[in-house]
């Protein structure tokens, strides 16, 4: 007994750069389970403090910035008004109504499915394999997760974690999120991930190669996800490859959002998440 | 002494946190500046001491940044090897008390040495702890290179600029 008592004694900085190592690899690995954390919830309100603080300061030396893009989404906005206006216009309502029986006005059908909440940047990353990025609006603000997150150039992340006044999301640069996609020339169906490679660009998977893909061609989410509406930008196709051996094309999109100039963005409430979810539950079930 | 390093642990996590991870070339480098807290503790630390204490600076950095024990694993395993690579470089001078591990006291060509192995160390347990896997070892490789000459650049910046020689 002493002598092992005494074996230890020596070793002891070797034992404890052990138990260290341990817990840190323990950590590493159950990573994967950071939604439900206590953690992160404790970090997240204390860090969106600091964090927040300091981006007021440093949001100054970008506002030119942001005020460009935020005044190229005001456009883009006041066109969709318009759009909207024309297809509401009752000429055009009746067209709708002969070629759609189920669109019916100020039913349900028109009931609206997104909400969106503005929310300011307050620590963002695009150097790590896993980024994320923190957001100045919380529980209190009606943020929950799994919520969408948009910039004013497309999709940015979704939410994964919320304290009373912040929340956390997924960064679309994180190698473990995935976005359902589709290319908008022929509506073909495939998902956006990110390599942990560039910033700049993701992979388009699962395009089978008899599709027709050009350079150029626009990426929109496909909108079967219930985190997303559809039809929302998220890049243009930068490159096509073969993929010996294999059926699907190798693409390589643009995104059309820059992750590292991200001032403020939009929290997407899908106001029928719960009931999606619940038919998918049943679903599954059967 | 003790308070010097209790201070120059937080100015470094503040620095980290609020400037040095905002610093993003290309999508590739990022100094790791925190590490400078490791490199310059004193000679006579106690060893469990600068364990424990690079386990909670790298910690705290990884609660910030969502990235738990990644940071924390790889500072502890400088904190570890700190001693034997001390040991292996060996400077003309002898390491009596008092003492410091730093540029004005050991030169520069010392530093030098002694900061990029441990820098080196440091970022590849990180960056491989990161991406968790052997395949594109290259494209992770370089990301070490890159982010540690980045990460040494600074911290010899630092020295230089409050070099203190010893009296």
């Amino acid at each position: 007994m002493r002598y092992l008592l005494q074996f230890l004694w020596k070793n002891s900085a070797f034992l404890l750069f052990l138990i260290l190592e341990l817990i840190s690899i323990i950590l590493v690995v159950n990573l994967n389970k950071h939604q439900s954390s206590v953690f992160s919830n404790i970090s997240n309100q204390f860090g969106g403090k600091i964090f927040s603080s300091y981006s007021n300061i440093s949001n100054y030396f970008h506002l030119k910035e942001a005020n460009e893009q935020l005044s190229i989404e005001n456009s883009f906005l006041r066109k969709q008004i318009q759009f909207l206006q024309f297809n509401t216009d009752s000429t055009h309502f009746q067209l709708f109504s002969l070629i759609d029986t189920s669109y019916k006005f100020g039913e349900n059908s028109t009931k609206q499915q997104f909400d969106f909440i503005s929310a300011k940047v307050v620590s963002n990353s695009t150097n790590r394999q896993r980024n994320y990025i923190m957001l100045n609006k919380g529980k209190k603000h009606g943020v929950r997760k799994n919520m969408g997150i948009i910039g004013p150039n497309g999709i940015v992340g979704v939410v994964f974690e919320t304290s009373q006044d912040f929340s956390s999301g997924i960064s679309l640069l994180n190698i473990k999120q995935s976005v359902s996609a589709k290319l908008k020339s022929n509506n073909e169906l495939g998902t956006l991930i990110w390599d942990g490679n560039s910033p700049l660009y993701g992979k388009l998977e699962a395009i089978e190669n008899y599709v027709p893909v050009s350079i150029g061609d626009t990426v929109i989410t496909s909108g079967f996800s219930h985190i997303f509406p559809g039809d929302k930008y998220l890049g243009t196709v930068a490159e096509i490859k073969e993929i010996p051996g294999k059926t699907s094309w190798n693409i390589t999109v643009k995104f059309n959002t820059d992750f590292k100039k991200l001032y403020w963005v939009s929290i997407v409430r899908n106001l029928n998440y719960e009931q999606q979810m619940d038919l998918e539950a049943i679903e599954l079930e059967k | 002494m003790l308070l010097s390093n209790i201070f120059r642990f937080f100015i470094v996590l503040i620095l980290q946190l609020l400037v040095f991870n905002n610093i993003q070339f290309s999508g590739y480098i990022n100094p790791f500046f925190y590490v400078l807290f490791i490199l310059l503790l004193p000679f006579e630390t106690p060893r469990w001491l600068m364990l424990i204490s690079s386990f909670l600076l790298g910690l705290t950095v990884d609660i910030f940044v969502h990235s738990y024990g990644m940071h924390a694993g790889a500072s502890v395993l400088i904190a570890y090897l700190r001693p034997y690579v001390i040991r292996f470089i060996r400077s003309n001078k002898e390491y009596e008390t008092g003492l410091l591990p730093t540029m004005g006291h050991l030169g520069f060509g010392w530093f030098l040495s002694y900061a990029s192995i441990l820098i080196f160390i440091h970022h590849f347990t990180y960056f491989f702890l990161e991406v968790f896997r052997f395949n594109d070892f290259l494209t992770t490789f370089y990301r070490v290179l890159f982010s540690s000459f980045a990460t040494l650049f600074v911290i010899i910046a630092q020295q230089f600029l409050f070099l203190k020689e010893r009296k």
